[in-house]
């Protein structure tokens, strides 16, 4: 079962003052820059749905963005062209894509020290049904290659957890939790390629 | 783009309505034709259009940044149409024909959302969905997944017979004169891919309603209109459709004409495929901004338009379906899951109270209600999708529609049931009270997704429907009342015309800086069939709308007279005194002191109007003769295909249909009603075309003529690799000089 389409997300909070309109502005400065690897195209406003997506940074090859679902309020990163090199590279692009924007996010001067990121949790989702039902034989399948790589990538014996089992009808769904959390530079250290 | 498209394709193989499989195994063949240059870049689009797959905003690949217009170096060099790169994110429309819709569809509709699209499915003001950002690669995935629960994408977009829609209390309300769901189902299904309608010059907008009075299904503002009468005839009451012709918004509206004051319906199906069959006759095809058929309607005068339409009607060859489905439409009996009862107390609980007052509304069977569940700017996630289909299985038999005012509206929910409904929408966060009330604010995707949005309608949506929500229920019931409708330029998808306070976007230059408006309209109607359209008093700027909201509901509470609606507050007060009240309203500070008030609502970018494209609503006029040609290139392609995976016989076959098929197009410039006996084509074409020379090379003669009577004569004999391989070659010289045929007809 090959890793593909993966979406990964690290959970947020406002420390105070939440403001979402924040992310529309940094969002668009980060298109006139085209800061990242990817081509950035246009950001989706979506605040006015309750837990949901909240605002979108839309890019042909993935989308990055702040998400409210079931209440869960985080910064994702989300893989639509499929990546070559195996399951660990696929796993590692991701996460590399992530921190790094995240790392750029708390950097941003609307929203420097009133964000705060909780650099012990990663939610993964497979963004593919048909490459990863969400079953009980799916996390046993990819539980192995999960393990290996986050135990690598975030220094520690991690625990995973299939977070989307009650719920069948759901995407594939994991969270890796890393006692004691990770260090963004660190990571990215360790990360192959 | 996914990598689970072939297996997709696998796994729902021989699983799909064959007519349905058909027509998506067609589509990707011919997105592999376009890639390979092998089709017009003009035919694809159309091609793509009737299947829903729409351009979005910047797939020209340039879009402005705030400072500056950025090329965006898409991947592919291919082109989906003319101008519209192939990798730049599209919009695919989903067609729900009166919105009817089950819970197992609602889930697909969320899977689809989240696997292909930005995870949120946008209903539209045509009871469509939509779903954005979705890559032209996958959109034969997205259409098999929800074929195989039974929605088809195919003509929700182009120069087509759109989506049927129809009031969703049909069946439950106590004002209808009968439920026009059924006819609405006939209607649509009658029309989809009917060689009658695919050669219009534009798009075509059907609706039904259960009354007169009522929104209903907003029969004045569609090209065609039946609103459900009945009348007594020989004792016996007999059912009937009013039936209006040559409504629409656009940017100029017209009140549809009415046609026929009782038509039975067994002449419904009939008297539509002789109004398409006049459309796609007479209706403009060059000047685009002419071409809906209200202009026709118009030009001709509707007793020249219905003489038209009757003698058309005279000479349609009879169709079974015309009638078959009116055995069925008794059959159509939906019912309660629940046993009817009484509605629970409310118990003091003032945010049910609120939305019990909004969102329920009894049904003309007792002990049920129908329960709107409203939805911010028409937008839903997959999660609550799922959700929303768990509470429709548990508490109706599968009831749901969506609406014009892009909610969704269950039915036959039990009122005994209605406090649980309410607790599992909130807890699905699909419990908004104010459906239909002045916070239910409807708004076309404008500027955030839409090639020609001038301003941004969502934007100033959600901004008005936030303050609004907020003093909502401490507003007065007859400000509560009030429609208010948006639009991001002025083709009038978001309906500004028919409603009390519409807006739609302009551009307007103040102070050497360009700033996003909104014309104001006054005037419209929503109730009597969208009885009477608004018109523009004046531009104000986009970040000075909600004031004009307060003020003029607030004057309206202030100055009604005796149950006056706002309409006629409008036209007793007059236009230029509205004026007047809003005028320092178009003011603007320097832009040094104000900038955020030049940008727009929810973009904080320099407002410019640099991208606005070439809209694709009009669709690209492709004649008949073009898609059959096309259709032609396609089978012979497959038959190549076919000989290749070592089937000679079947590929000989493709081979000779390919030819008939060219044949065909050809014929029908003639002789429209030659139907598909490839006997009977191939003898109307020897008829006109071979013997009158019209298919004749300069130096060929009338050899690619002989290849299909070749073929045709030896229909039912074995084919070897080798003469597979003839047949192909043969049909691929006889279709080219059927394209030159055609050529010449042109001049």
């Amino acid at each position: 079962m090959a890793i593909q389409h993966v979406r990964m997300k690290i959970p947020i909070a406002w420390r105070e003052n939440p403001d979402p309109g924040a992310f529309i502005r940094v969002f668009h400065s980060w298109i006139q820059e085209q800061l990242f690897d990817e081509l950035l195209i246009d950001v989706a406003d979506y605040r006015h749905v309750p837990d949901g997506p909240v605002v979108l940074l839309i890019a042909h090859e993935a989308d990055y963005g702040v998400d409210c679902t079931k209440g869960d309020l985080g910064f994702y990163y989300e893989r639509k062209k499929a990546v070559e090199g195996g399951d660990a590279a696929c796993l590692a692009q991701a996460l590399r894509a992530l921190l790094a924007a995240s790392e750029r996010l708390e950097t941003e001067t609307e929203i420097r020290k009133r964000l705060e990121i909780d650099r012990s949790r990663i939610d993964l989702r497979i963004c593919d049904r048909a490459l990863a039902p969400n079953t009980p034989e799916t996390f046993a399948a990819l539980e192995p290659t999960l393990r290996t790589f986050f135990d690598e990538a975030l220094g520690g014996r991690v625990e995973i957890t299939h977070t989307s089992a009650p719920e069948p009808r759901e995407l594939f769904g994991v969270r890796i939790t890393v006692s004691g959390g990770y260090v963004v530079g660190d990571v990215m250290g360790r990360l192959p390629g | 783009m996914k990598t689970s498209n072939t297996v997709w394709k696998e796994r729902l193989e021989g699983k799909l309505p064959e007519q349905l499989a058909r027509e998506i195994d067609i589509f990707e063949t011919e997105i592999d034709l376009r890639r390979q240059g092998k089709v017009d870049e003009k035919v694809f689009a159309e091609t793509r259009l009737r299947r829903g797959v729409y351009g979005q905003r910047y797939d020209n690949g340039q879009r402005h940044d705030g400072k500056k217009t950025q090329t965006l170096p898409y991947p592919e060099a291919e082109v989906k149409g003319p101008g519209t790169v192939w990798d730049a994110p599209g919009m695919q429309r989903i067609k729900i024909p009166y919105g009817g819709l089950d819970p197992h569809q609602l889930e697909v509709l969320g899977e689809v959302a989240e696997e292909y699209s930005d995870g949120i499915a946008h209903v539209t003001t045509r009871q469509d969905f939509q779903l954005h950002f979705v890559h032209i690669d996958n959109t034969p995935t997205v259409m098999r997944r929800l074929a195989s629960v039974g929605i088809t994408t195919r003509e929700a977009c182009g120069n087509s017979v759109r989506n049927v829609t129809a009031c969703p209390f049909s069946g439950v309300c106590s004002d209808e004169a009968f439920d026009v769901t059924p006819y609405a189902r006939a209607l649509a299904m009658f029309l989809l891919g009917h060689p009658d309608t695919q050669d219009f010059g534009r798009k075509f907008k059907p609706t039904f309603s259960g009354c007169r009075h009522h929104a209903c299904g907003l029969v004045n503002m569609h090209d065609l209109g039946c609103v459900a009468v009945t009348r007594q005839v020989d004792g016996e009451v007999r059912r009937g459709f009013e039936l209006y012709v040559g409504g629409g918004l656009g940017a100029v509206p017209h009140q549809a004409k009415l046609f026929d004051e009782f038509l039975a319906p067994e002449e419904l199906l009939p008297i539509a495929q002789a109004i398409s069959r006049v459309f796609a006759r007479l209706g403009e095809k060059k000047n685009r901004a002419r071409a809906r058929i209200k202009f026709l309607v118009k030009d001709l005068g509707i007793e020249k338009f219905r003489e038209l339409v009757l003698e058309e009607r005279e000479k349609l060859p009879h169709d079974p379906r015309w009638t078959a489905y009116l055995d069925e439409v008794d059959a159509h009996v939906e019912q309660g899951r629940r046993p009817p009862g009484e509605l629970p107390a409310v118990d003091g609980d003032r945010e049910y109270s609120r939305w019990l007052e909004t969102n329920v509304r009894d049904q003309k069977q007792a002990g049920y209600v129908t329960v709107a569940v409203t939805l911010p700017l028409g937008d839903i996630t997959a999660d609550q999708l799922r959700e929303l289909a768990d509470i429709v299985r548990k508490y109706t038999s599968d009831t749901i529609r969506t609406t014009v005012e892009q909610n969704f509206v269950m039915r036959w929910v039990s009122k005994a049931d209605v406090r649980d409904v309410y607790r599992d929408l909130v807890a699905a966060g699909l419990g908004d009270p104010g459906h239909g009330t002045i916070v239910d604010i409807v708004a076309c995707p404008g500027t955030d997704t839409c090639k020609l949005g001038i301003s941004s309608s969502r934007g100033l949506a959600a901004e008005l429907r936030a303050r609004l929500v907020e003093k909502s229920f401490s507003m007065d019931e007859t400000i509560r009342g009030l429609h208010i409708k948006v639009s991001g330029c002025f083709n009038s998808c978001g309906q500004h015309h028919i409603c009390d306070l519409g807006f739609y976007g302009v551009s307007r230059t103040v102070k050497g800086y360009k700033v996003p408006h909104f014309q104001v309209v006054v005037g419209g109607q929503w109730e009597e069939n969208a009885g009477s359209y608004g018109l523009s008093v004046m531009a104000v700027p986009s970040k000075h709308i909600p004031e004009v909201v307060d003020r003029l509901a607030d004057r309206y509470l202030r100055e009604k007279e005796n149950g006056e609606v706002f309409k006629d507050f409008v036209q007793r007060i007059g236009k230029v005194e509205v004026k007047q009240m809003l005028q320092d309203l178009t003011e603007m500070p320097d832009h040094d002191a104000d900038p955020e008030r030049y940008t727009d609502w929810g973009d904080p970018r320099e407002y410019s109007i640099g991208d606005i494209g070439t809209g694709e609503c009009a669709g690209e006029v492709v004649s008949l003769v073009e898609f059959g040609l096309t259709s032609a290139e396609r089978m012979v392609f497959e038959a190549q295909v076919t000989l290749d995976a070592g089937r000679p016989d079947a590929a000989g076959e493709g081979a000779y249909r390919s030819m008939v098929e060219a044949a065909k197009a050809l014929v029908k410039t003639e002789f429209l009603d030659v139907g598909d006996d490839d006997g009977r084509i191939v003898d109307e074409f020897r008829t006109r075309f071979y013997d009158t020379k019209k298919f004749w090379d300069t130096y060929a003669g009338g050899k690619f003529a002989h290849y299909l009577f070749a073929q045709q004569k030896r229909q039912g004999q074995n084919h070897t690799h080798e003469s597979a391989h003839h047949a192909i070659e043969e049909a691929q010289l006889f279709i080219e000089a059927a394209h030159s045929c055609y050529n010449r007809m042109r001049g």
